[in-house]
């Protein structure tokens, strides 16, 4: 399996490590969010985060009294790379209704890849965003007609590209 | 009306496909079914007996993991907790210390959910939507 943290998860799963760090309660999200990476980075499965989420990252990892907790993150995760065709669908999902920055993640979990551009998409993008997951939801038809009507005019592999699911931290089944 | 999509195994759609125009009161059924009968071990294993005269494949759904509790996840967190000590060499962040353009963690702490998401997008610097695109290799791996 393959899950994109949204930027929202992976604040919120490194903010809780932080909290460990520190010694201090988790709110529930930051609990969930540090949850679903734990149970994720202990199996098979890859992770990936977005680009600006490991761009602040990095930063933070320049403290040398935040680098441990920080680089503990990274080794544990990936960073999405944008595949050709991510800017066109991310276009069309913000004509379905989708905000810039959400259309873009979900864009990203389509026509997204690795570092050495050996895959294409995730199955899972892992969101606090409930609004966004039951429109996400409520529109997959719609939002599957258009990615095929786009698709109709690709080449492999971009043609096979496939929606991911939407789903909250504590919905995601890590086997 | 609502339209909720529903990912079933193959066998399942089968048996769903011709019966689609009564999904509706089908799923009532189940859920007033479901309702009663989920509560006890007992009653779990009535209702097995029952899902198998009535559809074999809807046994598979008992199997499919239910949503993560927060007590479950606490437990596992915990359990975790040694390993973040251990990395800091066993000496705990102080509140006190600069985390990122001169907010100390306390500070940031402070913040609510909306300042620290604002934060992060200020502190990130990149924009997803101008980034260069990649081309994959041919036989890249798409999902499924």
């Amino acid at each position: 399996m393959r899950c994109l943290l949204d930027k929202v998860t992976a604040r919120l799963a490194v903010q809780g490590l932080l909290k460990l760090g520190e010694d201090r309660e988790l709110t529930r999200g930051e609990l969930l969010a540090l949850d679903l990476f734990l149970r994720a980075s202990r199996s098979p499965h890859r992770l990936f985060i977005v680009p600006p989420t490991a761009s602040v990252l990095r930063r933070c990892a320049e403290q040398p009294h935040y680098s441990p907790i920080v680089q503990l993150f990274l080794a544990r995760v990936e960073i999405v790379q944008p595949a050709r065709y991510f800017k066109r669908w991310a276009r069309r999902l913000r004509d379905l209704g989708f905000a810039r920055e959400d259309a873009a993640v979900l864009a990203l979990a389509t026509f997204g890849t690795d570092s050495a551009a050996t895959i294409l998409g995730m199955e899972i993008v892992a969101t606090c965003d409930q609004a966004m997951a039951n429109n996400w939801a409520i529109r997959q038809s719609e939002i599957q007609a258009r990615l095929s009507a786009m698709q109709r005019y690709l080449s492999a592999p971009y043609n096979h590209a496939r929606l991911p699911q939407v789903l909250r931290p504590e919905q995601i089944a890590v086997e | 009306m609502i339209t909720i999509p529903l990912q079933l195994p193959d066998e399942l759609a089968q048996q769903v496909i011709p019966l689609q125009e009564r999904l509706p009161e089908i799923v009532e059924l189940g859920l007033r079914h479901w309702r009663k009968h989920a509560t006890s071990d007992r009653r779990v294993k009535r209702t097995r007996r029952l899902s198998g005269v009535i559809a074999p494949d809807l046994r598979q759904l008992e199997h499919r993991p239910s949503a993560r509790t927060v007590t479950e996840a606490s437990a596992n967190v915990a359990a975790f907790r040694d390993e973040v000590l251990a990395a800091l060499g066993s000496q705990r962040l102080s509140p006190d210390e600069p985390l990122l353009n001169g907010l100390t963690l306390g500070q940031y702490d402070a913040l609510s959910d909306d300042e620290k998401a604002s934060l992060w997008d200020r502190w990130a610097q990149v924009d997803l939507m101008e980034m260069d695109e990649i081309e994959v290799s041919p036989d890249a791996l798409p999902v499924g």
